[in-house]
């Protein structure tokens, strides 16, 4: 066939609306609080996190690879997996982050975007709902024997390219029978809210850089443990975390750093020991590491260091 | 989306404008991409298509009776009707036997769903060869 029976097209321009974020439809928005995007079909993205977490005078490291892969646009499942690097006896983890468990827990994590509806250029509103299952690696967490768990999730928010707005709510259920023979760590309830914006000079379009700032607000709210089916006393609380975010984007790569405080709290809560406002720093959501301070207490904090790499 | 695009065998280069809601795409010679093809790496990232400006060349034929553009070499057919500045574009294809090359510049828009068995529709704005 000669070249001129080729079709030959040579200029498509389509135009696009109600997309998600530019390439990072894997969430990398906030850190702690819950987000609706979800990989594009055949996507790809490896969340490498260290955590780390000490209390009392004794401390816990851990490094946890997440991989993400979407299955359709708007379905993607993500596993993540604990490498416990140091387990004090007295460690409490908890799951801090709605995305990834800071417990040393192996989590399968299914999200649902079941909703998407485009309202201009480049801005949508969406509902995104998650279904997850952990399994421990470990037999007992702080005197308390451990179970399988399952999670589930669901947020909706509007997304443009200048601000962000999500909220949503985490539960986590132990898989224990009940009764006598109840032996769990307190199931943990979480809610968040996220605002974001992206200021003026980011707002152009690849490959130059992308910064975003976000101020996210996470409360954890988890039962008492229960052994031998009886609630034990001083555990489970409500703790209420605020703080910014930063968010920076090149190319398929992703830097996030952020800092929130815990502007409420119980003593008793698993996050503990503050009783007063505490400061907590991440970076990024990806790969964070906590560190808390030791009693008295007077502040408790969280660090992190990382990457994130998406396809 | 713009990797996923390029990723399609023929694509020359791609060029995504987040802020315009833009993608302007340049295909190599005696490629085979169809819009349809475009538009579902499009929806594979999450992303919604909406109209498409395209210069496409083709053998003209007809489809139910009106004139349209069969793309060798795939089985995509685009049905030409009269875009709002189309003029007489569309008139002087009456006198183009069937068959012949022609290249036309148009709107393709928005297709409701996902890939459909009906072909898209061109608006026609400008006929570039085939007189």
């Amino acid at each position: 066939m000669s070249p001129c029976g080729q079709l030959t097209a040579w200029l498509l321009a389509v135009a696009l609306a109600s997309g998600p974020a530019p390439g990072w439809a894997q969430g990398h928005g906030p850190i702690y609080g819950l987000s609706t995007p979800t990989l594009g079909r055949g996507g790809w993205s490896v969340d490498v996190a260290t955590m780390s977490r000490a209390v009392g005078g004794t401390w816990m490291a851990m490094l946890r690879p997440m991989l993400s892969y979407g299955i359709t646009e708007d379905v993607q499942a993500s596993v993540s997996l604990p490498m416990p690097l140091r387990v004090p006896q007295r460690s409490r983890p908890v799951r801090a982050t709605t995305r990834m468990p800071a417990s040393p827990d192996v989590e399968l994590l299914l999200g649902w975007r079941f909703r998407r509806r485009g309202t201009d250029v480049g801005s949508r509103l969406e509902s995104t709902a998650y279904l997850g299952f952990d399994y421990p690696t470990d037999g007992v967490r702080s005197g308390v024997r451990t179970a399988p768990g399952v999670v589930v999730a669901g947020v909706a928010g509007y997304a443009s390219r200048t601000l962000y707005l999500w909220t949503g709510g985490l539960y986590r259920r132990y898989m224990t029978p009940s009764g006598a023979t109840a032996d769990h760590p307190g199931d943990l309830a979480m809610y968040s809210l996220v605002l974001g914006y992206r200021p003026p000079p980011f707002r152009r379009d690849y490959p130059h850089p992308d910064w975003r700032v976000f101020v996210e607000a996470v409360g954890e709210v988890s039962a008492r443990d229960v052994i031998g089916g009886v609630r034990q006393p001083d555990t489970g609380g409500h703790n209420v975390f605020v703080g910014p975010t930063l968010l920076g984007l090149y190319g398929t790569w992703g830097f996030p750093a952020g800092l929130s405080f815990r502007s409420t709290g119980d003593a008793t809560a698993p996050s503990r020991p503050n009783r007063c406002g505490s400061p907590r720093c991440g970076r990024p959501s990806s790969a964070w590491t906590e560190r808390c301070a030791p009693t008295p207490c007077a502040w408790r904090s969280r660090s992190s260091t990382g990457w994130i790499r998406s396809s | 989306m713009r990797v996923a695009i390029e990723k399609l065998d023929g694509v020359d280069t791609v060029i995504v404008s987040l802020n315009e809601g833009l993608a302007t795409i340049r295909f190599k010679p005696k490629h085979q991409v169809t819009v349809e093809a475009v538009r579902a790496a499009i929806r594979d990232n999450g992303f919604t298509p909406k109209a498409a400006e395209v210069r496409l060349t083709g053998e003209l034929t007809d489809y139910q009776g009106n004139p349209a553009l069969a793309l060798p070499g795939t089985d995509a057919v685009y049905v030409l009707s009269p875009g709002p500045a189309a003029g007489s574009a569309l008139a002087a294809l009456k006198d183009v036997p069937r068959g012949a090359l022609v290249s036309v510049v148009g709107e393709i828009p928005a297709s409701p769903g996902k890939a459909s068995r009906e072909p898209l529709r061109l608006l026609v704005r400008s006929l570039v060869s085939g007189r």
